[in-house]
């Protein structure tokens, strides 16, 4: 197996054209799918050119799959419609809300963890694949908050939710590292709670640290620097408990140069090497 | 036990409206400060959605003063986004900073609003081939009689009682032009051509023959029309124009 190939980057605009015109040994590419929901458009011309060269994962933040009001069926229109058009690898979206009302906030909002949304979400998620005609892989989130109405952890949450619908697991190692760390929650043992057939994919990101008060200090995902040590570390122990699976650098904010975040990703290659060997030896 | 909705409903209107209390659906302590971090990426995320389609807006009325028209416009749950894709939102901009008192001095900002909104719009419209004047000699006169054009997906139209023209030269150049008078009737037509969008400022008599053209209407209809209007007008002009800007992708015959 070549392991470059587990390794992808998140596309921005900025690096849209030189891509097309270096085509770097990258794996594969992940875009925001509502980042080319338009009818047409430069953007997504590009897009279908990078498509002839590459795999290329669609990662949604708009779907709000967390809605209690239900999903979208436009969005999930215009969804289908970007599938046809890119024959993604990979389709996924977020353990999140955005929607409610008629209103959209653009986040990925949290949600309380109950036997309600349980059902609400596993119908939402059931409903979108059973449209789209195939399995998303569901993102657990990065959150500051916790709600006073919750009644299960977040990763038994989303294993349930997954088993229920048959969704897999994008497993964000920095959103794990971030959430853990904000609620006080057990790193490894979110991890070793997720059985290792459910992930389909695995996203690093960078983060900062923002003082809310002298004593509260929180862990923000803001994807706008390189993977802290800590994560790379999860990262580790992440893929010895789970396996080699498709691997995503995200940054999307101070975005480098397209060498920083190739030779940034690449970091990556170190850990599955190791455990590819490890596997080998034992 | 609140439902999902309720407490997602709650969510919102404490972030929209900046609720400092009622937060009993959050269990963490300091919730406002928590609460402030999505409140901070929700509007900055809307913020920057509205400058980058109204670019000129920001230019004309600095920074500070558009990014808290856009904070104001954002604090009203109406204006909030509909839909998951950004890109649909924000024509109702150029209408609510058109209707603030202080800016009434600015009569213009609603039409340059608009006018960014459409390029906004033609920016990210379908592809389609356009087609050469060359395809005209291929019609027969009979034909020519019958037919009506279809315009490329990225075509908009815009007529404006200012000297918009100016105000956009201004913005891209505000060294090297001055405006006299922002007070003059201004006739646009904007196009994407390969990855740019492209405005055209015409006469009024170009304007009308190609807004008539742009309806469906057919090529001798809208050419009576036209010399009822214009006994000047120019028609195999016209037909270079909007061929040559690369206007047209198809057209069809009245009978088919």
């Amino acid at each position: 197996m070549n392991m470059n190939n587990l390794i992808g980057i998140g596309l921005r605009h900025p690096h849209i054209q030189q891509v097309l015109d270096e085509l770097p040994s990258v794996g594969w590419w992940e875009v925001h799918s509502e980042n080319f929901f338009q009818e047409g458009g430069p953007a997504f011309e590009k897009l279908v050119s990078i498509r002839e060269h590459y795999p290329v994962s669609l990662h949604g933040v708009g779907l709000s799959l967390g809605s209690g009001c239900g999903i979208a069926q436009e969005h999930l229109r215009r969804l289908k419609n970007l599938i046809q058009s890119i024959d993604p690898f990979l389709v996924s979206e977020h353990l999140s809300w955005s929607r409610v009302g008629g209103a959209y906030l653009p986040d990925l909002l949290p949600l309380p963890y109950t036997k309600e949304s349980l059902e609400i979400i596993s119908n939402n998620i059931l409903q979108a694949q059973d449209y789209l005609g195939r399995e998303l892989l569901i993102e657990n989130p990065s959150s500051y908050l916790e709600f006073s109405t919750s009644e299960m952890m977040e990763v038994d949450f989303l294993v349930s939710l997954c088993e229920k619908t048959k969704a897999k697991i994008l497993l964000d190692v920095n959103n794990v590292f971030v959430s853990c760390a904000n609620h006080d929650w057990d790193m490894k043992k979110y991890i070793d709670s997720i059985p290792s057939n459910l992930v389909a994919e695995i996203h690093l990101a960078g983060h900062s640290i923002r003082s809310l008060s002298p004593d509260l200090e929180l862990r923000i995902d803001t994807h706008d620097t390189t993977v802290d040590d800590a994560v790379w570390e999860l990262y580790g122990y992440t893929i010895s408990k789970i396996g080699l699976k498709p691997t995503l650098l995200e940054w999307d904010a101070n975005i480098p140069a397209l060498d920083i975040l190739i030779s940034e990703s690449r970091k990556a290659l170190d850990f599955i090497s190791m455990e590819a060997s490890d596997v080998e030896n034992a | 036990m609140k439902t999902l909705e309720e407490i997602q409903s709650e969510f919102c209107h404490s972030i929209i409206y900046e609720k400092t209390g009622g937060h009993d659906f959050i269990s963490s302590d300091n919730a406002l400060d928590r609460l402030a971090i999505y409140k901070n990426t929700i509007f900055d995320t809307l913020r920057k959605a509205l400058q980058i389609t109204f670019p000129g807006i920001w230019v004309l009325v600095g920074n500070e003063c558009a990014n808290n028209l856009a904070f104001a416009f954002c604090k009203i749950i109406a204006n909030l986004p509909s839909s998951g894709c950004l890109d649909d939102w924000g024509n109702e901009f150029p209408d609510f900073i058109s209707r603030q008192e202080s800016l009434k001095k600015l009569p213009y900002l609603n039409d340059y609003g608009d006018y960014e909104w459409l390029k906004h719009l033609s920016y990210s419209s379908a592809q389609a081939a356009p087609l050469g004047i060359e395809v005209m000699n291929t019609i027969s006169d009979d034909q020519v009689e019958r037919m009506s054009f279809i315009f490329h997906p990225s075509v908009y139209m815009m007529q404006s009682e200012y000297a918009l023209d100016e105000i956009a030269a201004l913005i891209e150049s505000p060294e090297s032009v001055v405006l006299n008078s922002v007070s003059k009737k201004t006739f646009c037509v904007i196009v994407r051509s390969d990855s740019i969008v492209v405005s055209y400022w015409v006469a009024e008599d170009l304007w009308d023959f190609i807004a008539h053209l742009l309806k469906g209407l057919s090529l001798s209809v809208v050419y009576e029309a036209m010399m009822e209007h214009y006994p000047q007008f120019d028609l195999s002009k016209a037909l270079h124009f909007i061929f040559q800007k690369r206007m047209i992708t198809s057209f069809r015959f009245y009978d088919d």
